[in-house]
């Protein structure tokens, strides 16, 4: 008996051409998408550069040093703020010439990686050059590593980068400060061991470097000129030079304004567009099956004999999902703001949040009902659906930040509406561009958005002619 | 321009190889009740949705008082003709009345005199006490009434009804076609596609019968009877024992029965028992068998099945 009825089943899927597709197709599928989106693909494919803002305040040679080692690691791309300002940005550019004052830098590049314009950035201050590898002074020049808190992974692997690029790129001043140092705690050198000295720092020291090292002036800490022990410790726990990080939303809009009600770094304000992308669409989804339900019911059949066309019956439902989703998000958002503390009760954000939950329903709804019409039965639409919003929501960052993914995905991700809703609402509740409205930096992909409606709704009404009349 | 509500000419129409209707034909009087007969796959529905507008045949013209049936549906012919499908087309979570007011609107009934129709209707099909209730927790019989009042609630000239009694209990069943007789009467012009040979004999005046796509006999029943099996009865006589021999032009019909056709049963009965006593036969019983419209259809449509799934 047992045996007759798994025969049973096995027919049955093997008949049903979509189920036997969606069982052993979609794995498949769901794997390559996910292994592309989150591995890179087949490892073949170079992995994203990250986009560090840099700026060099020493023009020293260990600086010069530090940032051509950067430079010519595959894993970064640095752009001066001049490459930034170039483009279209909405960063102020009101310095004609190099802006050399620290806090001007160091606000104008918090705020270009608050726009999102870059993963972080690093200010390399005047005077890092005299305290280079000098570990005994407590106010050695520290660089400043600006970055964004919705990426961690840049801002631990900027530290460690911005170690090793130090390490690598001045080794004759490294040897000079450390010969300087045992000279300190060691007494002066015996002739052999001067003569070693001198022979090591050749081999490994370039012209102008050498000479600093040989000076040894350029290098001597504040308090070690007169031949004593430094009163602070000897310590390398700071690394080769001290980074201080920052976050560039503290920076940028104020440690009171970037502090939220459970903490500094609320990344559900981040996290909040992602779900309410991917939310908005499987909610869609679920209601577009009622275009087809009425189709199988027999009353779209009904409705079309009497005064209302397809084009009505289309509208009807489509301005019910934008009606739907609007208000999903709405209580979505306000949910999130009262339990997890989501920043959302400013006018700014309220408007921005408004406009982006209106246009981003009208494409989802378009873009799902879209769907509806290419399918034939709920069946078909259930299965259909889950497979292309989890592709999407996957490459268009809903599941994961779309930095961490290749940058070919980033590229495909372009087309995907989702992508464009998500990033609207990331300018809302995260970037933001100074002396720009909220409103006004989303114009772009609430029309993105509109423009992607105006077309899944174009082909909804072509797809559902065959509704209209057979 | 003729003076038929409906005229349905030589309408072909396609389905890939299949052909679905072949040179359909027939018209419906002004109101009358038609049935439209035919085994499955013979091509009711399909018809059914051609007259609609909501299928484009590949030739022949569908007439709706005067007018040509477009594809899509004339908006002009929208308040001529009422269309009950077979499915019960209604919103199971809305109740009656919400989907009366629906469907009224959809069928261009004004917002003012819409709620007066709403009440004549729901007292017309019995559902005044049930008006606010979410129709999912309805009977199939009282569904089946409210789907036929969401097709006439705009008053159509015409009403198409695609197997409205399917499904039903003997009592709904009755209710519907005494909703149908009433319609009639107020002049209402009706099709109706049935399985039910005796609905069909029963509130039809006239009937078609459609198989494989054409339309092959249509008239009363009377006269389909008589162009099809004729006026003989049949008569079965029950005897108290098994007769060796039966009078000229009867058989043995089981262990203890005969049968005989006679063309006119009360000249040719009285005849036929004298014949049984003469044989020294005892008649205990006997009956005659009207023609029914069972036999009629089988007549023209054949006793082999039909697995064609296009109706």
């Amino acid at each position: 008996m047992i045996p007759a009825l798994v025969k049973a089943q096995c027919l049955s899927l093997l008949r049903d051409r979509m189920a036997l597709l969606l069982s052993f197709a979609l794995p498949c599928v769901m794997f390559s998408v996910f292994a592309v989106v989150f591995g890179g693909g087949s490892g073949k494919s170079a992995p994203q550069q990250l986009k560090v803002l840099i700026a060099d305040l020493d023009h020293s040679e260990v600086s010069a040093a530090i940032v051509r080692s950067l430079s010519e690691l595959k894993q970064l791309k640095l752009l001066s703020s001049a490459d930034v300002e170039s483009g279209d940005t909405g960063i102020r550019t009101e310095p004609s010439a190099p802006d050399t004052d620290l806090s001007n830098v160091r606000i104008r590049l918090a705020e270009a990686v608050q726009a999102g314009k870059a993963a972080a950035a690093i200010i390399i201050p005047s005077g890092l050059q005299e305290s280079f590898a000098d570990f005994s002074a407590s106010d050695r020049s520290a660089i400043l590593l600006i970055h964004d808190p919705a990426n961690p992974l840049a801002e631990q692997m900027l530290t460690g980068l911005l170690q090793a690029a130090a390490f690598t790129s001045a080794p004759t001043v490294l040897l000079a400060k450390g010969l300087e140092q045992f000279r300190n705690f060691g007494g002066p050198f015996s002739v052999m061991q001067e003569s070693a000295a001198k022979a090591m720092t050749s081999v490994l020291g370039r012209p102008g470097v050498d000479a600093m090292a040989d000076s040894g002036s350029a290098a001597d800490p504040p308090g070690t000129s007169s031949g004593q022990p430094p009163q602070s410790s000897l310590s390398m726990t700071n690394g080769i030079v001290r980074i201080e990080s920052n976050s560039a939303r503290e920076i940028a809009v104020g440690p009171e304004r970037a502090e939220s009600k459970i903490g500094p770094a609320n990344m559900i304000s981040y996290y909040a567009a992602g779900i309410a992308v991917m939310f908005i669409m499987f909610s869609m989804s679920g209601a577009s099956c009622s275009l087809l339900e009425h189709q199988e019911r027999g009353t779209l059949e009904r409705m079309l004999s009497g005064r209302m066309t397809i084009q009505h019956l289309l509208a009807g439902h489509w301005i019910f999902y934008v009606a739907i989703g609007v208000a999903q998000i709405s209580l979505m958002l306000v949910y999130a703001s009262l339990v997890f503390g989501l920043n959302l009760w400013s006018p700014e954000t309220l408007s921005g949040a408004g406009l982006m939950a209106l246009t981003g329903s009208m494409a989802s709804a378009s873009f799902i009902m879209m769907l509806a019409t290419f399918c034939r039965t709920r069946r078909q639409l259930e299965g259909f659906s889950s497979i292309v919003i989890l592709i999407m929501s996957a490459i268009g960052g809903s599941m994961m930040p779309r930095f961490i993914m290749p940058e070919f995905v980033i590229r495909i991700s372009s087309v995907a509406f989702n992508s464009w809703a998500l990033d609207g609402f990331l300018k809302v509740f995260w970037y933001r561009t100074p002396g720009q409205s909220v409103v006004v930096s989303i114009l772009p992909e609430m029309a993105v958005l509109l423009v992607m409606a105006g077309v899944f709704l174009t082909i909804a009404f072509r797809s559902s002619r065959r509704w209209a009349i057979s | 321009m003729t003076s038929e509500p409906l005229v349905v000419e030589n309408v072909v129409r396609r389905f890939q190889e299949r052909l679905a209707l072949n040179e359909a034909s027939f018209s419906l009087h002004r109101g009358e009740c038609l049935a439209l007969l035919g085994p499955n796959g013979a091509g009711k529905t399909t018809l059914i949705r051609v007259i609609s507008g909501r299928l484009k045949p590949d030739s022949g013209s569908v007439q709706i008082q005067g007018r040509m049936q477009k594809p899509g549906g004339d908006p002009e012919l929208l308040c001529s003709l009422g269309i009950i499908p077979q499915n019960i087309a209604l919103y199971e979570n809305l109740t009656a009345r919400e989907n009366m007011e629906l469907f009224g609107r959809v069928f261009g009934v004004s917002r003012v005199g819409l709620p007066a129709k709403i009440r004549e209707s729901l007292e017309w099909t019995g559902l005044d006490d049930r008006a606010d209730e979410p129709i999912s927790g309805f009977s199939g019989g009282m569904q089946r009434r409210l789907n036929i009042a969401c097709g006439i609630l705009h008053d159509p000239a015409i009403l198409l009804l695609d197997e409205p009694t399917v499904g039903v209990d003997p009592q709904s069943r009755q209710r519907i076609w005494l909703m149908l007789r009433q319609l009639q009467d107020r002049g209402v012009s009706i099709v109706l596609t049935t399985h039910q040979l005796d609905e069909a004999q029963q509130i039809c005046d006239r009937i078609v019968i459609m198989d494989r796509g054409r339309t092959i006999a249509s008239g009363t029943f009377d006269s389909l009877v008589d162009a099809s099996i004729g006026r003989k009865r049949k008569v079965i006589f029950t005897v108290s024992d098994s007769a060796q021999s039966l009078p000229a032009g009867c058989s043995a019909y089981g262990s203890d029965a005969a049968e005989c056709c006679v063309d006119d049963v009360v000249a040719e009965l009285p005849l036929r028992l004298q014949q049984f006593a003469a044989l020294g036969i005892r008649v205990t019983d006997l009956s005659v068998q009207v023609p029914t419209l069972q036999a009629v259809f089988l007549h023209y449509t054949g006793h082999a099945l039909r697995e064609s799934s296009i109706d």
